[in-house]
Parts: C-alpha cells; sequence; structure tokens
C-alpha cells in the first residue's frame, strides 16, 4: 500500500517541482502559453469572497443566483454580475470600453488562458452598469423621476440613470 | 364590448402595422407626483402568490397620436436599435382599431397581457417560459433555444425574437440573439418597489390612462377602479384570465 501511495504522489511532486521551477525563473519556455495578466479591481479591496473561492467556484455562484433572480426575483448584490463587472471592469467613455473579446477585459483575461468560452455576454452588458445606462435623445424626458427610491442593498434602475449623468455620459 | 361579440369585433379589427406617428415633442406636465404602486419587498425575499400585477389601461384617456408608452418602453429596455418598429422588437405597441359600420377609430396599447393561464408558457419545450408567482410572465433567456412556439401560441401577438447579435445592452435587461422577448412589467422596477416605465410616461404627460398596481390588494388603485368601474379583457373568451385588463372597448 504505501509503494503505491507513494507512486500516486510521484507526478504531483513532479508537478509541484514544475510549477516551482517556473515561477523562479518567470521566462516562459518556448511554446508555453503565457500567465494570463489580470486586470485590478477598479474599487473596492476585497471580493465577496475570498478571491481563491471566487476564481475556482464563481461560475457555480453565477448560476446559482441567477436562477433565484430570474424565478424568484431575489435581488441580492452579493452574486449580482453586476457588482462584478463594476468592480473588475473600469468606466471608460463611449467608443474606448474594454469588451469582453479583448483580453484586457477581467472576464476574458482568465477564460481566454483557459480556453472556457463565455456565454454570459451574448445577452448581459459587459461593461460596469453606469455605462449601459444611456438614455435615447428623441425622448424628452427628464432621467430618473420624483416616486423613485432605493430599497435595501439593491441597485435601482433610476439610480443607474442618475449615475450615467454624472459620468457625463450623454 | 359585450362578452358575445368579442370575436366578431376583433375579426373587425383593422391592426395597424408599426408605431403611430411619434408626436414631434413631448409636453411635460410638471407637478405631477408619481403615485408609488408598487410595495417593495426585501431584495433577499422571493416573490409570492399574495401579489398579482396587473395593468388597467383606460382606453378613453388614451391620447391619440401619442406613444409615449411604447418610447418609455423602447428606451427603458434598450430595444431601440436600427430606430425602425419593422426591425426593433415591439414589447408594447399601439393599436388601432376601428368599427367599419360606424368609422369610428380609436387606438389604445397593447403588450404581454400576463395570463394567468400562459400559453407560452404551456408550449414552451425547455421551460424558458414561465410565470413568476406574482403573475409575471418572463422568458428566461438562459434556457430559451429560440424555437418560437410561444410566439405562435401567444394570441395577443406579443413576443418578438430578437434575430440579430446585440451589444450596449442595459445592465439590468439582459437581451440576446436568438431569444424570444416581451413585455417583463418593468420586473427590474417592480421588484424595487417602483411602477413600469410605460406607466410613469403615461403619468408624466398628463394622460393617466395605464394604472399599474396589485391586483389582489382591494386597496390598491387599480383593484379599486376594477371593482367600481368594472373592465373587459382582450379574447377574454380564451380563459386565460389576462392581468391586463381594458377599459373603454
Amino acid at each position: 500500500m504505501v509503494a503505491v501511495r507513494s507512486l500516486w504522489r510521484l507526478p504531483a511532486l513532479l508537478l509541484a517541482a514544475g510549477l516551482a521551477a517556473t515561477s523562479m525563473a518567470p521566462a516562459a519556455r518556448a511554446g508555453d502559453v503565457p500567465q494570463p495578466v489580470i486586470p485590478k479591481a477598479v474599487k473596492g479591496k476585497q471580493c465577496v469572497l475570498p478571491t481563491e473561492d471566487m476564481r475556482k467556484n464563481h461560475m457555480k455562484y453565477l448560476l446559482h443566483h441567477r436562477d433565484l433572480t430570474m424565478h424568484e426575483g431575489i435581488r441580492t448584490k452579493k452574486f449580482d454580475l453586476r457588482q462584478c463587472l463594476d468592480c473588475h471592469v473600469p468606466k471608460k467613455p463611449k467608443g474606448e470600453e474594454v469588451h469582453v473579446t479583448s483580453k484586457q477585459h477581467f472576464c476574458q483575461a482568465c477564460h481566454a488562458y483557459a480556453g472556457v468560452k463565455i456565454d454570459c455576454f451574448q445577452c448581459h452588458s459587459d461593461q460596469p452598469s453606469q455605462e449601459t445606462t444611456h438614455f435615447h435623445t428623441l425622448s424628452g424626458r427628464p432621467i430618473g423621476h420624483p416616486g423613485h427610491k432605493t430599497v435595501d442593498t439593491t441597485l435601482s434602475a433610476s439610480d443607474l440613470q442618475a449615475m450615467a449623468v454624472e459620468g457625463g455620459n450623454k | 364590448m359585450n362578452e358575445d361579440n368579442n370575436n366578431t369585433d376583433l375579426a373587425r379589427r383593422r391592426f395597424m402595422g408599426g408605431l403611430a406617428a411619434a408626436a414631434a415633442g413631448t409636453a411635460l406636465a410638471p407637478g405631477i407626483v408619481l403615485v408609488a404602486t408598487a410595495e417593495a419587498k426585501p431584495a433577499d425575499q422571493a416573490v409570492t402568490s399574495k401579489v398579482r400585477w396587473g395593468m388597467l389601461i383606460d382606453t378613453t384617456k388614451c391620447a391619440d397620436g401619442c406613444d409615449a408608452c411604447v418610447r418609455a418602453c423602447n428606451e427603458e429596455n434598450g430595444l431601440t436599435r436600427h430606430d425602425d418598429p419593422l426591425r426593433d422588437a415591439q414589447w408594447i405597441r399601439k393599436v388601432e382599431v376601428e368599427n367599419p359600420d360606424t368609422g369610428y377609430t380609436h387606438a389604445f396599447p397593447v403588450m404581454c397581457q400576463h395570463c394567468a393561464e400562459p400559453p407560452c408558457a404551456d408550449v414552451c419545450p425547455t421551460g424558458a417560459s414561465f410565470k413568476r408567482a406574482d403573475g409575471i410572465v418572463l422568458v428566461d433567456k438562459h434556457i430559451c433555444i429560440g424555437c418560437r412556439y410561444c410566439m405562435m401560441a401567444c394570441p395577443y401577438k406579443a413576443r418578438s425574437f430578437v434575430h440579430e447579435p446585440l451589444h450596449d445592452q442595459k445592465s439590468y435587461m439582459p437581451r440576446g440573439m436568438g431569444t424570444v422577448e416581451s413585455c417583463t412589467f418593468c420586473v427590474h422596477r417592480v421588484d424595487n418597489g417602483e411602477t413600469t416605465a410605460c406607466v410613469e410616461a403615461c403619468d408624466k404627460d398628463g394622460h393617466q390612462a395605464l394604472v399599474f398596481g396589485n391586483l389582489k390588494d382591494p386597496n390598491s388603485e387599480i383593484a379599486r377602479r376594477l371593482a367600481k368601474y368594472g373592465g373587459t379583457e382582450i379574447r377574454k373568451d380564451l380563459g386565460l384570465d389576462p392581468g391586463v385588463h381594458y377599459k373603454g372597448i
């Protein structure tokens, strides 16, 4: 049994040694895929869960939260995709946004490296919420409305509209 | 309209394609105070069947040539892409009806009627079309395969299909190619204790033809008005129990 166990450990040890060697010598060998450059969060010091947990499990949290929001109307902020984007994607003026097609985008940086396609942004905006909310100039309606109020921790649509004005997104 | 000649009336109706001509400018009525119609639920609690959201459309107050509700919906949900009603998604549209005997015409908005027995949900092969506990009928685009059975099943022609890849969606209203969509009763606003964009726009323009509220709360404005003045539903004969009620048709 002991022999079998140690045999199993051998590849792991080799891998660990390999990783250590790589980290000691950052210059990747020819043919290696370069490590992803993960853009720093634009606001906030700590993610909603430890980084290691989020790296491994973010898709599970998002999937769970998506169904709760869609079917039960639960709109807490913790695993809201919009909150991810608000912290991790820089707010840029129109025309200069970093889109998910680019490796400069927080999501795509790792996903390109891992070779995992992201479907989220076929429907969801890949920009922080302020940037995507703009009003059609034909409307002539003022932005925001007197009856609006924010409940609990959920962002209301009108809050987002107000931000768009402050950001100079006309 | 009484129930017996529902079918005849509908057969006579001439549905005008597209939207009514846009009014060049929109006169805003200042000082209109919006009444919060929705009791906000805590963000971490699920919707319940204690509430049933509905809308009352008073067609006698719906102004001719006004399409404020349509424009508000398009803006709120980011539907305007080509600025062409034949190609853009339509979640709400002004329908003009005419009585050919008398020549009397009037127009009113038609959108998803948020049926209690939604035929779209009945025919959906994946469960993407569904009715929330509070009566709002939605498409879960995560599981919609774009087969469009729901569009065929809907007697109100309320749904649109997204044919083209989209970008710059509203962050609170995801939309994407290959999925079906329709009026959500502005679910992102309603969950936040606000009223819908179309109601807000109609009130702002001073028409107040639209009332949104909880049909199950006897003290809500919509329930009181329905109790006092009554209302009718389009194609009531189908027995779908729509959440959208009309007055004056």
